[in-house]
Formats: C-alpha cells, sequence, structure tokens
C-alpha cells in the first residue's frame, strides 16, 4: 500500500521535483561562479578564509532559505492541488487508519525532501572543499545537515499548514512555522540546538491534526497543551533573540576619576538623551562642569582651546604625554565564546615592510599535531617547524585554547598565547620567516578564562588575563602577570574597561545593575580608590 | 423541524445506515434538525431535492466529513466519524463532481484503487472503461466530465464494496452520459445485493432505480417515502410529481 501511495505522489511531483533538481544546478552553478570570482579577486586568497573563520561570513549562508524553500514547495505541491480539488477526501477515504495514510504521505514527502537536500549538500561540500580547508569542510557539512533538517520540519509543518481546515488552528501552525524559520535558520548551530529535535518529533503530530480536520476532528487530550507549550518556547526563544541581536546596550553609568577634584565623577544615562552629572554621590554638577573635571578625557577641546599643557598638582602634563598614555582594553563576556573553527593566520610581518601583509597560511592544533594550510596548497616546511618548535618547547597537545589578535590591522603583531593540554602557557610568533615559540610563566594554581592580547604602540601592557576565578590581570610586555584586586567582578556576567591616563589605571565594569569602578596606580598597581553605583 | 415520514422505516440488524435525532446547523443557520434516517441494506435510497437544499451537506455528514451538534450517525453501526479501515472498505463513495486523483492515467488510477480493496474486481472496471474507447494510458485530466464520470463509477464497482454514495452523480453529465450511468449502475445493484445512497436533483434517471427516497426541501424539511408509494399516481410522472411536491413547500 505503501507503494501505491508512493507511486501516485511520485505521479504528482515527479516534474516539480525534475525541476527543483534544475532549479538546484542553476542555484550551484550561480555559486560556484560567485565564489570564483571572490577567491580570484582577492589577494591572498586567505583573506576569504579569515573571513568565514573570524567573521562568521559564511559565503553560503543565504543558501539555507533555498532549503527551506525546498521545503516548503514540496508541501506545496504535495497538498495545495490536493486541498483545492478537495482530492485529499479519496485519500482520507482510503481503507487505511487515519495515522497511516497521514504517515505514508509524510514519508513520500520527506523522500523528495531528503534526496533533494542530499543531492544539493553533497554538491556544496564538493565545492566548499575546493576552496577551503578540511576543518571548514566539516561545518559546512554540520551546517548543510541542519538546513536539511530545516527543510524537512518547514516542509512538515507547511504540509499541516495546507491540509488544516480550521482557519485559526491554520493560522497558529503558519504562525509555528515563520518563527521556526525565523529562529533556526542562523549563522551557527551548537549543542543546543538538539532542542530543535523537539519540534521535529511533535511536526508530524501537527500534520496527523489536520488530517484528522478534514474530518472536524482534532488529536486529543494532550495536543493542545503541547502545541501552546511549543508556541510558547518559541515565542520565549524570540524574545531571547530579540535581546541578542537587536536591544541597544545601555549603560546607566559612566564613571571616571578626576584627577583635579581626587574623587570619581559620573554621568547618569536616563535614557532620550537626558543626563546627570556629578561627583561621587554627592553634589551635581553642569556637563560643561564635569568635563572640565576630567582633563585627561577631554584633552582635544583643552588643545583646540589652547589650554594644554595643563598643571594638575603642581605637575605639568604636555599634549603628547597625555596623548601617549592613553590606552583602553575591553571586555565583555561574548567572547568567552570560541570560534565556531579555530583556525588561526600566522602573521609573519617583515622588517623592511611598514604594513603586517595577510597571512597565507593559517594553522590549527589538533589532537596531535598543528595544521598549516596554505591556499595554493605549497607543501612548505612550516607546518613541520612548528610542530618542531612546539615539541621542543614540551607543548602537550591539544591546545585548550588560543588567544590573540587575529587582524593585520595593527602596529605590530604580538603573535598568540596558547594554552597547552597541561595548562602550560606557551608564546607562539613569527616574524621575518623565523618561528618563536616559548613557554610563559604565570601564576601557579589559576585556570585561565581569557586573554586579550592588544598590540599598542606604549609597549607597557599586552593585554590582560581573567582566570575562572574572576581575577583580573595585567599583562605587562613580556606577559607577566600583574594581579588587580577587583573587588566584584564576574566575568561570565560582567563588562569591563581598562581606561589608562598619564596617572593612573581606571577599571569601569557592570553588569547593568551594579556600575562599579576603581582607581589603580600606575606603579605600584595598588588600588587607590573605588566606587559602586546602583541601577 | 418538520418530519414527514410517511412510510416507517424500521431500525433493525440490517440497517447500513441510521441516523437519530440528527441536528446540524451552519453558524447561526440550522440546517437538519432532530432528522431521524434509516437506510436497509440492499435497498436504494435516493436523497433527492434541488440544488443547495443541503443534500451533500448530508452525505458529508454521512462519511465523517461534517461533525454535528447534536444525534447519532451510524454506518455499519459504527459512528459515521470514526469509520474503522474496514468499514472504508465497504464503503464505495462518488464524491460530488467526481473528484479523482486526475494526474494519473487511467491505467494507474485502476492499479492505485486495487492495492487498497482485496475484492477489487479488474474486470468490472476494464468492461466499463471499454465502453468508451479509451487508451488506458490516457491522462484522467485529460477526459471530458463524462468519460471521467465511467472512470470513477469504474473504480466504485470494481471495489465491491457493501455500501455505495453517490453524491450527485449527475453534476456536469450530459443525458447520455447520465443514462450510461444510471444503466451500468441498475445492471449491476440487479445482480448484487449492494445498499446503495444516491443524491441528485435530477429525477427521471432515478425513477427506475431507487426504492426508497428522502426528499429534502428547504429549510430542511423531509418527506420520507417509497418510490412505489410515491409513484402510485399514473397520471402524472414522476418528475411532475416531485416538482408538484416540491413546489408546496
Amino acid at each position: 500500500m505503501f507503494k501505491s501511495i508512493f507511486i501516485k505522489e511520485y505521479l504528482k511531483l515527479k516534474w516539480s521535483f525534475f525541476f527543483l533538481f534544475l532549479a538546484e544546478f542553476v542555484v550551484l552553478v550561480h555559486f560556484t561562479f560567485k565564489l570564483y570570482f571572490s577567491f580570484s579577486s582577492i589577494e591572498p586568497e586567505s583573506m576569504m578564509w579569515y573571513q568565514w573563520i573570524q567573521l562568521q561570513q559564511k559565503p553560503y549562508f543565504y543558501l539555507s532559505y533555498f532549503y527551506v524553500a525546498i521545503g516548503v514547495i514540496i508541501a506545496l505541491i504535495q497538498f495545495l492541488l490536493e486541498m483545492i480539488k478537495n482530492r485529499i477526501k479519496i485519500s482520507v477515504h482510503l481503507p487505511l487508519d487515519m495515522r497511516t495514510i497521514m504517515g505514508f504521505h509524510l514519508l513520500c514527502g520527506w523522500f523528495f525532501v531528503i534526496t533533494l537536500t542530499a543531492f544539493f549538500s553533497m554538491a556544496l561540500v564538493n565545492i566548499i572543499g575546493y576552496y577551503y580547508p578540511n576543518d571548514v569542510l566539516v561545518v559546512t557539512l554540520k551546517d548543510s545537515l541542519a538546513y536539511s533538517f530545516a527543510s524537512i520540519v518547514s516542509y512538515t509543518i507547511m504540509a499541516s499548514v495546507l491540509v488544516e481546515k480550521n482557519r485559526k488552528k491554520q493560522f497558529f501552525k503558519a504562525l509555528l512555522l515563520i518563527l521556526f524559520i525565523f529562529l533556526f535558520i542562523k549563522e551557527e548551530y551548537s549543542r543546543i540546538d538538539f532542542f530543535w529535535i523537539l519540534i521535529f518529533i511533535i511536526a508530524p503530530f501537527l500534520l496527523l491534526d489536520s488530517f484528522y480536520s478534514i474530518k472536524q476532528q482534532t488529536l486529543k487530550k494532550g495536543f493542545q497543551p503541547i502545541m501552546i507549550l511549543v508556541f510558547l518556547t518559541q515565542l520565549g526563544l524570540m524574545y531571547s533573540y530579540y535581546v541578542q541581536h537587536y536591544k541597544k546596550e545601555f549603560n546607566r553609568y559612566y564613571i571616571f576619576y578626576s584627577p583635579l577634584l581626587n574623587d570619581f565623577v559620573y554621568q547618569k544615562n536616563f535614557g532620550n538623551h537626558q543626563f546627570e552629572y556629578g561627583v561621587n554621590h554627592k553634589t551635581t554638577f553642569t556637563q560643561k562642569e564635569y568635563q572640565s573635571t576630567l582633563p585627561f578625557v577631554y584633552w582635544k577641546d583643552l588643545d583646540i582651546q589652547n589650554q594644554l599643557p595643563i598643571t594638575i598638582h603642581g605637575k605639568v602634563f604636555e599634549k603628547e604625554t597625555i596623548k601617549e598614555s592613553r590606552l583602553s582594553f575591553n571586555y565583555t563576556p561574548k567572547m568567552l565564546k570560541p570560534l565556531e573553527i579555530e583556525l588561526y593566520p600566522l602573521f609573519n610581518p617583515k622588517k623592511n615592510e611598514g604594513v603586517i601583509p595577510f597571512s597565507e597560511e593559517f594553522f590549527t592544533i589538533t589532537k596531535q599535531k598543528v595544521n598549516v594550510y596554505d591556499y595554493d596548497q605549497k607543501r612548505n616546511k612550516l607546518e613541520d617547524d612548528l610542530n618542531l618548535h612546539l615539541k621542543e618547547n614540551h607543548f602537550h597537545f591539544p591546545a585548550k585554547k588560543i588567544w590573540g589578535k587575529t587582524t593585520n590591522l595593527k602596529p605590530f603583531d604580538l603573535g598568540y598565547l596558547i594554552l597547552d593540554a597541561q595548562n602550560s602557557l606557551f608564546h607562539l610568533k613569527r616574524a621575518n620567516d623565523t618561528l618563536f615559540v616559548k613557554k610563559i610563566p604565570y601564576p601557579n594554581h589559576i585556570e585561565l578564562a581569557y586573554i586579550n592580547l592588544s598590540e599598542n604602540r606604549q609597549k607597557r601592557l599586552s593585554g590582560y588575563a581573567i582566570d575562572i576565578q574572576n581575577n583580573f590581570y595585567l599583562l605587562d610586555w613580556d606577559f607577566n602577570f600583574i594581579k588587580l584586586k577587583l573587588s566584584s567582578f564576574n566575568h561570565t556576567t560582567m563588562k569591563l574597561k581598562l581606561l589608562a591616563d598619564p596617572l593612573y589605571y581606571l577599571i569601569q565594569y557592570d553588569d547593568g545593575t551594579n556600575y562599579y569602578a576603581e582607581l589603580y596606580s600606575k606603579q605600584t598597581y595598588e588600588k587607590i580608590d573605588e566606587i559602586k553605583f546602583d541601577n | 423541524m418538520e418530519v414527514k415520514g410517511i412510510v416507517k422505516m424500521r431500525r433493525n440488524n440490517k440497517t447500513v445506515i441510521d441516523i437519530i435525532n440528527l441536528s446540524y446547523s451552519y453558524g447561526s443557520k440550522k440546517i437538519y434538525e432532530n432528522l431521524n434516517l434509516q437506510i436497509k441494506q440492499g435497498s436504494v435510497f435516493g436523497l433527492l431535492g434541488k440544488n443547495g437544499v443541503g443534500k451533500s451537506t448530508l452525505i458529508n455528514i454521512i462519511m465523517g466529513y461534517l461533525s454535528f451538534q447534536k444525534g447519532q450517525c451510524l454506518i455499519f453501526n459504527q459512528p459515521s466519524n470514526q469509520l474503522s479501515a474496514k468499514d472504508k472498505e465497504n464503503i464505495a463513495l462518488l464524491h460530488e463532481g467526481f473528484i479523482t486523483y486526475d494526474y494519473m492515467n487511467i491505467e494507474q488510477v485502476e492499479r492505485f484503487f486495487a492495492s487498497f480493496y482485496p475484492k477489487w474486481k479488474r474486470n468490472l472496471f476494464y468492461d466499463l472503461i471499454n465502453l468508451m474507447t479509451l487508451n488506458y494510458s490516457q491522462k484522467i485530466s485529460t477526459l471530458s466530465c463524462g468519460q471521467k464520470s465511467q472512470i470513477v463509477l469504474g473504480c466504485l464497482l470494481a471495489q465491491d464494496a457493501k455500501l455505495l454514495i453517490l453524491d450527485d452523480y449527475s453534476m456536469g453529465l450530459d443525458a447520455g452520459y447520465r443514462r450510461l450511468f444510471i444503466e451500468y449502475l441498475k445492471e449491476y445493484i440487479q445482480k448484487t445485493n449492494k445498499t446503495v445512497l444516491i443524491t441528485s436533483h435530477t429525477m427521471n434517471d432515478l425513477e427506475h432505480v431507487i426504492d426508497d427516497m428522502a426528499i429534502i426541501q428547504k429549510g430542511g424539511l423531509i418527506h420520507l417515502d417509497t418510490m412505489e408509494n410515491f409513484n402510485r399516481d399514473k397520471s402524472t410522472t414522476f418528475e411532475d410529481k416531485f416538482l408538484d411536491f416540491v413546489g408546496k413547500y
């Protein structure tokens, strides 16, 4: 009987199936030409890798909607005319129970959707494999599986929308489909997305419920609450999506330290460009007065007004001193998120070149060794040299974490800090075609959560580190760890900013409710003062 | 709501369709109220009435496509909206407008339905098809309405079901095809002990086919009768009597 229904569905879908194959072919050819053009018009080609890996710009992302379209089109062809011409009544009257009738039709639809998406995915992976390293290929495969999943679920829910006779339920199911597509299609998939298997399990029941609606019936007991639960969950995810992508970050307080007042000053933001300015928790004043208390922040104004150099507590500060002393480091918990593909450009600045050339080679650290990828697939010594250097320095594979700034738009390259399997920290860099690997000592008994390297012309601080106990460390130019005793910092929930001026390091951190500022000596790194504001 | 049951049709074990105190409204519009109707095994029951009086609505209720507000509707002693696969196997249903899988050809549609019905009579199907000189590989959508009606009838008869429900068989058919349809059906019924429920708004063709009938008027009024009783007066034709009757309301 399944064979008969399959033949029936095949006869109905065969031409559309053929045209969808053709459409896939056309889309793939277009995609290949686009990719070919991108690679041939960029130098070096590894910039394209960089765009994908570091900037999360996947060249095939837009094709995810094509996958969804395949599912929706198959559902339309399979069921739209069935409903318009009332042929569904014949199908429902076949001497089978409703679950079998629905199940057979669903399996047929899935067969066509899976065949189309499997062909498309295989072709896509092959095309990507020609231009990108193997590590990228694995992610492409994962993404194409996710898109195929979206196609199957979209097909199933779309079919349930088409077959449903009750207009209210039809609208509700359509809403579920739109929410699903909106929430599921995204740049990166992780384990948490296995949650969507639930909707894959529920979708056939949506279709069964629609089949029952032809006989003005509905799935009994428990189904409606489950549908409402799924809908509410999707609405919850929608809100979380909104918060992540569109909700503006709102800073209630901007806290600075005034070297003139020897106290903290603040700018309180009420929204809609309404502010309050004040000193500590004591008095408020005008914006102009506020700015006049912060000569190192508004030094450009002073320069234009010819008020530089400025003397503070008997010490003279020239324009250049202020300018060169300024430095800022930023941290947000989002920085903890690892890259989807751990591939890093290995820069190779040259003595006689002003700009760091973008690296042609990318490296990744596997369980046993370092792999180096080169677009031109030249067999160079770099991979062997790199492995040898790491081995000589007693590096234990695999790497736990790799930190470094992966852009060439910086004055010089500090390379990478790599945490090995035994929590030893290594410095890796390359310059003038020479590799450099060195073990970096750091405080015992701490577990590193994050390191930020920041190439800056001052060459006093190379960045900062945070351990899982929320301790914050400045890294000097030789990567020595200098602990700053932040009183209430939590790296999983708070963002942080370090601001340097000629006199102090000011650290601001907040979780959106509690705002802290702490002042540290530039000489001793001891805390001088601190303040807290509540939302 | 008035129910004119001139002939008492007793509910018994041989009742194939049993409608008891059934009420159905479409929104605020009452279509049927407290409808009682029994169709005996082996009888040919005509559900007659002008267009738009609710004949197809009743068929849809009987087949479970519409749910009613009150009462009971049983087929083979089972609630009509919960028919088992076995019950459905025994009901050959002609949907209004000769709905079929018209993207298939004649041979494909025959093979398709044959796989679902163990008692499938392939010869019956092809005997009917062969009355028209058609190529079996011809797609159904390319056939005329009359030819299509024969394909659908062929499928229904080949199914060898105990109950045939034919909803507005005459829709879109010219006199020739109507006659062919009815003649073939009549011959088929005579050879078997099938129960038939047939609806139509054209009366002449059915005069010598149906045993019992229900005439439905606008507003849901039902007149139950036997053909013999209704047609007793030979001075006027069946159609005139029908029109006179319908005209009374």
